[in-house]
């Protein structure tokens, strides 16, 4: 099967919805075949990254520890969109790992280098 | 009669709140829940929309879906009143009806 480059874009809350932890999934799921994956958390998505996120209390799997697996998973990159971030009233430091912040010129260019884009 | 408006959508990807906003009345009062609950967050433009509702004492976030985003009290806008799910039955019994918004 010929590699590919593919993006996932993350807008979403995690948790109101299966979208989210569905979506990385399938990024984890790609990568293993040997594609060249990377993910994108803008608008809603910023909040997947936050740390310390506590679901006993809403029954549901706290997902977010998958992330900091993201290397050992083959994914290449995790960017965050900064204006995301900024209009949550959220820091970096809030972030359960560490990411490359970008703004949105720079992820048009990212969108544009990638030849399937997806979505949560 | 007052109404209790439960709204279980981002008010950044949904317009419920903004909606909800323009028919509320000064009796009625409103929980935010599951992805909504991200409102609460301090420096967010949904913070202004709900002010006079947060100064009214009628503004309620569900704790649970705050703590399951990983979003601390320390990061909550002030004046907000925080229930859990035995709470928010309770809230229900306070209010003559409840009206959703998603």
């Amino acid at each position: 099967m010929e590699q590919k480059t593919c993006l996932f874009i993350n807008r979403r809350s995690p948790y109101g919805s299966t979208h989210a932890s569905e979506a990385l999934e399938m990024a984890f799921a790609l990568s293993a075949f040997e594609h060249k994956v990377s993910l994108v958390f803008m608008d809603d998505g910023v909040l997947q990254l936050m740390r310390d996120q506590q679901t006993a209390g809403i029954g549901m799997k706290n997902f977010s520890p998958s992330f900091k697996a993201w290397e050992d998973y083959e994914i290449q990159h995790v960017y965050v969109e900064q204006a995301s971030l900024e209009t949550r009233g959220m820091q970096a430091s809030e972030l359960l790992m560490d990411v490359e912040i970008i703004d949105a010129q720079q992820l048009a260019k990212v969108i544009e280098s990638h030849q399937f884009i997806f979505n949560d | 009669m007052s109404t209790l408006h439960i709204i279980n959508t981002s008010p950044n990807m949904r317009s419920a709140l903004q909606s909800c906003l323009r028919i509320i009345h000064e009796n009625d009062g409103i929980i935010f829940i599951e992805d909504a609950v991200i409102a609460a967050k301090k420096n967010t433009p949904a913070v202004e929309l709900i002010k006079e509702k947060i100064l009214a004492k009628k503004c309620f976030f569900l704790k649970p879906d705050l703590e399951a985003r990983g979003i601390k009290e320390e990061s909550i806008t002030q004046g907000i009143k925080l229930v859990d799910y035995n709470g928010f039955v309770k809230l229900t019994t306070e209010f003559d009806r409840t009206q959703t918004w998603n």
